[in-house]
């Protein structure tokens, strides 16, 4: 069952602000059927009741409160 | 605790934590949203089975900040302080099986750690199917211990236990360990 040890190189994907608003764009129309903005803005305005009771509304809410709240972040 | 001299440093160690723990099952890349103030890793693979039964996929999501910390050693001066997280075990149709919660900062009335038993989990009372179990903070090393040793995925390393072990006491955030 186990496997011999390995050496793990690092790999690893840096992703910009706008290519994370691109993914969930992608996501809330394959999901949801709508734009990400149309999502933020039914998810600002409460239409949600509570997003942790569906799976799929609760990650696509954890990315876009990620990127609201660090919107005016600096680094 | 993850702390290193940088903030830049102290990232690519968070990050590396997350990749090492996660190589154990998968060789997926994890990815990096760090262009602000906070840090967001993110990964999602499917994971064969040694059952050959049907694929299943990890999907996992944490978010840290960075705290500098003068009274620490310089080398320890930055710390990541996770800000919440989402790891999730997916069936092969997309539908959740289980999956571990924190996100404090969010709308959702449930603050605290938890754990979510999904559709995918089989029949389930009704009580069940909505609740919020409560958890004390977990990191990615739970759902990947569980990944082996009970959903029968082969483990890409022999040191395995030992690689979690370590990513486990990194990723912890309930034990301030002294450097």
């Amino acid at each position: 069952m186990a496997t011999q040890p390995e050496k793990v190189a690092a790999p690893y994907r840096e992703i910009s602000r706008e290519e994370a608003w691109a993914l969930l764009d992608a996501a809330t129309h394959r999901y949801l059927g709508i734009s990400v903005d149309e999502f933020a803005r039914r998810y600002n305005a409460g239409e949600y009741d509570d997003p942790d009771d569906d799976p799929v509304i609760m990650q696509l809410a954890f990315d876009l409160e990620f990127l609201q709240r660090n919107e005016t972040a600096t680094p | 605790v993850i702390a290193a001299r940088t903030p830049a440093a102290t990232i690519q160690a968070a990050r590396q934590a997350l990749q090492r723990a996660i190589s154990c099952v998968t060789s997926v890349v994890v990815s990096t949203q760090a262009d602000t103030a906070e840090t967001k890793l993110n990964c999602t693979g499917r994971l064969p089975r040694l059952s050959g039964g049907e694929a299943i996929s990890l999907n996992i999501r944490h978010t840290f900040v960075l705290v500098h910390d003068a009274s620490r050693e310089a080398r320890y001066r930055w710390l990541a302080r996770t800000t919440g997280y989402l790891y999730a075990l997916e069936a092969a149709d997309g539908r959740e099986i289980l999956a571990y919660h924190w996100h404090p900062g969010g709308r959702s009335p449930v603050t605290t750690p938890h754990l979510h038993l999904g559709a995918a989990a089989g029949t389930l009372r009704r009580e069940l199917e909505k609740a919020h179990l409560a958890t004390g903070f977990v990191t990615p090393v739970a759902l990947l211990t569980l990944l082996i040793e009970q959903f029968a995925v082969r483990p890409r390393r022999g040191d395995w236990a030992a690689v979690l072990d370590r990513a486990h006491r990194a990723l912890d955030i309930t034990t301030e360990e002294q450097r």
